[in-house]
């Protein structure tokens, strides 16, 4: 009995974005006997991406409406039905170890609904960064080691919703993604489990491998293109924007000012 | 004295052995609350022995003695303690009185004192510290030595070659044992010399900056159960103790099934071989330890055959074995001195018929 959805979001599929995607499920594939494969995507790919791996149980969810990042997800999470999903960004990859190392956490931490893998961060060229998630396990950082907490995520931002899992019924209750927050949905979606109590873990081991600035990425494109650039003023304002409403469960009107 | 007093005081040494009377007495330093392996061991010895039915009590300079209530657990508290100064202990013929090293400056005063005299080797490098030159300890009656290793009775036989040496490796208490949750990403590190420790921690985050968040416990100022708890749940121990003789805390840390980083002490300890991941050369440490902790936080797991060594190692001290051991070898000293009473008697008595 598959347990886990793993969920995809797609918005095209050029030859760049098929290689990208092989390697992506490659990488869930290692685990098909655990996890079930949700691609959320426009319809114009529904054709293309059936029948793409043969060892995977593949969803594919059409999303008419918005194809956004956070969209998408929330797409895949409202129709998730397995007891835990995860995030897979197309260019990104599990780590062989990710199903084992967390799910020796699942077993005996029962209290906690999110466990996130420590994430080794490469930038377009293979080479290795940095890592994310990994500062829960700081001394004196939180205030329990592991566990990420409210109080914590204030001060300190980085952490990386791609990779981890996530207790389905547990986030359906909390509200997922704000698709309206600009940069900072992920920090806002952290703010919010945390504050509503929700345990956030990190597991000690590289379990998720996430590419840095890979062109025309969402994150790039707030650093580079000049038509989605984000000013430090823009950054701040989003910043302190998911402080503001990590209070609510729903996406509310963010009205966009700086000063 | 006349021969039949003679007869009568070896006669009641003869029966307090045998009615189990008959003390241990082990010299003991203070450690004023602090957790020392070498005070453990000799704690270890006398309630092995008082459990046994053989009277052990532990003896001190003095009564401020503060004792070993803090870090040792409770069962520790059926020794008897008694102190030199106050009590003015007599010593019989029949007593035995174990010395550690530590206090070898005593040896000459107790040159004239009969009783059974063994002296407690854990530090072969203190050996000579308050020795006159060219002296022996059998001059003052220590011909009896115990030691922790068989390279330190090596060393000893080779110095003192009239000595008779017992090895005693110390008991690593059942308390070390694997967890069943999975082990944290922390370093156990013990380093005799702190500047040493300051030095490989600082080398370690300067090195591996992406390593900045995992933690490494000293392992000092821990109660004995509070040892055991906080070691066992760390990825990896590290350990340099260069005059280290017999190496305590690597076997605790294979007992919890948590590798060991370490340097290897001046003398090789006993059980070292493949089980662990260990280098002659101490600069060279904290490239071992970044790099297991990079493989572990990959996980890439030990093989199979290293977890067998670490397991094999361990064997030859066992609890059980170590305790059966330290009877047998406090009944053969004992027994001796009965074997020495018995020859003398038979020799005053054969006196008194002539």
């Amino acid at each position: 009995m598959k347990n886990i959805t793993v969920i995809l979001p797609l918005h095209k599929l050029d030859d760049d974005y098929k290689v990208m995607l092989d390697n992506a499920l490659t990488s869930v594939e290692q685990f098909h006997d655990d996890v079930k494969l949700s691609i959320v995507c426009p319809s114009n790919l529904k054709k293309e991406l059936e029948n793409i791996s043969e060892k995977l149980e593949i969803e594919i969810i059409v999303n008419d409406g918005q194809t956004d990042f956070c969209s998408q997800i929330n797409l895949g999470i409202e129709k998730c039905n397995t007891e835990w999903f995860s995030i897979l960004e197309v260019d990104d990859e599990y780590k062989p170890i990710w199903l084992k190392s967390i799910n020796d956490y699942v077993k005996i931490y029962k209290d906690v609904d999110v466990f996130l893998p420590i994430v080794k961060d490469i930038n377009p060229e293979g080479k290795f960064t940095s890592f994310t998630n990994e500062s829960a396990w700081a001394y004196g950082f939180t205030e329990m080691q592991g566990f990420i907490d409210n109080e914590v995520l204030l001060d300190f931002q980085n952490y990386q919703i791609s990779g981890g899992l996530y207790r389905t019924k547990v986030i359906k209750e909390n509200g997922s993604l704000k698709e309206n927050i600009k940069l900072t949905f992920g920090y806002e979606f952290f703010l919010r489990l945390t504050h509503n109590g929700v345990r956030v873990m990190t597991v000690p081991k590289v379990g998720y491998q996430h590419v840095n600035m890979r062109d025309d990425s969402l994150f790039w494109e707030y650093k580079n293109n000049d038509s989605n650039k984000l000013t430090e003023p823009e950054v701040k304002f989003w910043l302190e924007t998911a402080k503001k409403e990590f209070f609510f469960k729903n996406k509310r009107d963010v009205k966009y000012e700086t000063v | 004295m006349s021969n039949q007093e003679n007869i009568g005081k070896l006669e009641s040494a003869l029966g307090r052995i045998n009615n189990g009377d008959s003390v241990v007495y082990f010299l003991t330093y203070d450690t004023k609350t602090n957790a020392r392996a070498s005070v453990k061991y000799i704690y270890d010895l006398a309630l092995t022995l008082n459990k046994n039915g053989r009277k052990s009590k532990i003896l001190v300079e003095d009564k401020n003695y503060v004792g070993v209530s803090s870090w040792l657990s409770e069962e520790y508290s059926e020794l008897e303690v008694v102190s030199i100064k106050e009590d003015k202990i007599e010593l019989k013929i029949d007593d035995t009185l174990v010395v550690p090293e530590y206090y070898a400056n005593t040896m000459q005063q107790l040159a004239t004192i009969r009783c059974i005299k063994v002296l407690l080797v854990q530090q072969k490098e203190y050996l000579f510290e308050t020795l006159p030159i060219g002296s022996r300890y059998s001059e003052f009656g220590f011909d009896k030595v115990i030691t922790t290793t068989e390279s330190a009775k090596k060393y000893i036989l080779e110095y003192f070659p009239e000595s008779l040496v017992y090895v005693i490796p110390p008991i690593i208490g059942d308390n070390f044992k694997p967890i069943e949750l999975p082990l944290k990403p922390y370093v156990a590190i013990s380093c005799r010399d702190r500047a040493v420790h300051r030095k490989v921690i600082s080398e370690f985050y300067l090195k591996f900056p992406q390593l900045r968040w995992i933690t490494f416990r000293d392992m000092v100022q821990m109660s004995y159960d509070e040892f055991s708890t906080n070691l066992k749940e760390c990825m990896v121990s590290l350990w340099v103790d260069d005059e280290s003789t017999f190496g305590t805390f690597p076997l605790e840390s294979m007992k919890c099934g948590v590798p060991v980083v370490g340097k290897i002490p001046d003398t090789e300890p006993d059980w070292l071989s493949e089980n662990g991941m260990w280098t002659y050369d101490g600069s060279k440490l904290v490239e071992l330890l970044g790099t297991y902790i990079l493989a572990w936080i990959d996980g890439i797991e030990l093989t199979q055959e290293v977890l067998d060594k670490m397991k094999n190692t361990l064997e030859p001290y066992d609890t059980i074995k170590t305790k059966d051991n330290i009877l047998s070898i406090f009944t053969s000293i004992v027994n001796k001195r009965v074997e020495s009473i018995d020859s003398t008697l038979t020799k005053l008595k054969q006196e008194e018929t002539v």
